[in-house]
């Protein structure tokens, strides 16, 4: 479970994770390009969520 | 093939879904957006991080919404069936999603530099007005050569001053703010119908050489790509009657409503993207004419020289009456006399 404070990041790759196209709605190089960058966004957020969730477990233990 | 989208092979491709992309992408920015202000609950450390990382996650967010809007462009400008494919609804709908993403994008990246340019007088000389469109394109090929300059020819006919100013395209693509106001950030801004450099640097110069400040002066501008944004939003915008009419070429300005008093040709190239960005088929009337045309084997859709050469090819052939009529009517005033050129630098402010 995540603390609130960094829910809008679980929030926003779900997002991005239902954002790429459909293949049988778009099916092209752009697409695909598409959602490759789609795909390393959502990661890129699950790593900022990652960092974020430790950096603040530290923070609230040294009481900062 | 479905109703709604192209199949050519395995490619499928329908607009709907490139909106709902970009739809769910705006989403995913606002959602990200309010994580901004949660960082106001984390340490310090941590809400660093996030400011950084998340700004970084939705400009890249915001430029993937283009790329998709890029996409969007590029397939009704090779699929030619703008009318008959995005009607009504659908039309209005990929209007107010593509100026709202530009818009985001140009609010948030580029800044305004709408503030005073410098006006720099290059030089002055007489000339003969021209008489042709290849000719006007040729002059226009010349100005836009010069960064950041602008060509303004007058002519004095039964005591009323009548200007030709010509307008260049884009310049400069880098996306921090530069000293040419032509540059991308006018041109991501004209597009969303937000102030940019480039109108208020070229209203700046019609402001202080007087011109549209006497009764009966008519200006008539020729312009490229960014240079026909420009044109077009000041044929709304100046006072009723100053703007007589545009030669443009290449120019996205479908989607700007003109006045009726206002003569307008507008030359595009079939496989010319940016005039398909407007997203809108092209109004024709009596007085405008939008006549788009395949560009010569081996040239580059969007440039002007391309165009250069497209008009010339225009002028020797038979046909084209309406085009011929309205370019003429537009050049009558200055053309074959003498004319007073004056060519300006315009540099943005605090760049």
């Amino acid at each position: 479970m995540l603390p609130p404070e960094i829910l809008s990041l679980q929030q926003a790759a779900a997002i991005l994770t239902d954002a790429c196209p459909r293949p049988n709605h778009w099916q092209d190089a752009s697409a695909t390009q598409l959602r490759l960058e789609l795909g390393a966004l959502t990661q890129e957020l699950q790593r900022v969520e990652r960092l974020v969730w430790v950096t603040a477990a530290v923070e609230r233990m040294l009481g900062v | 093939m479905s109703s709604s989208g192209a199949t050519t092979g395995r490619r499928v491709f329908e607009p709907t879904e490139v909106l709902r992309v970009v739809a769910s992408l705006e989403y995913a920015v606002v959602t990200l957006e309010t994580q901004v202000w949660r960082a106001a609950l984390l340490g310090p450390v941590s809400a660093g991080i996030v400011l950084a990382e998340v700004v970084t996650v939705v400009l890249r967010l915001r430029k993937l919404q283009l790329a998709c809007l890029t996409a969007l462009a590029h397939w009704l400008a090779t699929e030619s069936q703008l009318s008959a494919r995005l009607a009504g609804l659908l039309r209005e709908s990929v209007i107010v999603v593509s100026t709202a993403v530009v818009g985001a994008v140009a609010r948030m990246v580029f800044p305004a530099q709408v503030g005073r340019v410098e006006l720099q007088e290059l030089w002055n000389t007489t000339a003969t007005g021209a008489s042709r469109l290849s000719v006007a394109l040729d002059r226009l090929g010349a100005t836009a050569a010069r960064p950041s300059a602008v060509r303004i020819e007058e002519s004095v006919l039964n005591g009323k001053r009548n200007f030709v100013i010509y307008l260049p395209g884009t310049q400069v693509w880098a996306p921090n703010p530069q000293p040419n106001p032509f540059n991308l950030s006018s041109d991501l801004r004209l597009y969303a119908g937000l102030p940019s450099a480039a109108q208020s640097g070229v209203i700046q110069l019609l402001q202080t050489q007087g011109i549209g400040q006497r009764t009966g002066d008519r200006v008539v501008f020729v312009a490229h790509s960014q240079g026909a944004m420009v044109a077009a939003r000041l044929a709304t915008e100046l006072p009723n009657g100053t703007v007589r009419g545009l030669i443009t070429v290449g120019g996205p300005i479908a989607a700007i409503g003109l006045s009726r008093q206002v003569n307008a040709v507008n030359l595009t190239h079939t496989l010319d993207p940016v005039p398909k960005l407007s997203l809108v088929a092209p109004s024709q009337s009596n007085r405008t004419v939008t006549l788009d045309v395949p560009v010569t084997q081996g040239a580059s859709p969007h440039d002007l020289a391309s165009y250069r050469q497209t008009a010339e090819r225009l002028d020797r052939t038979e046909g084209y009456a309406k085009l011929r009529r309205i370019t003429d009517a537009l050049l009558a005033p200055t053309a074959n006399r003498q004319v007073k050129v004056t060519e300006w630098q315009l540099t943005s402010p605090r760049y």
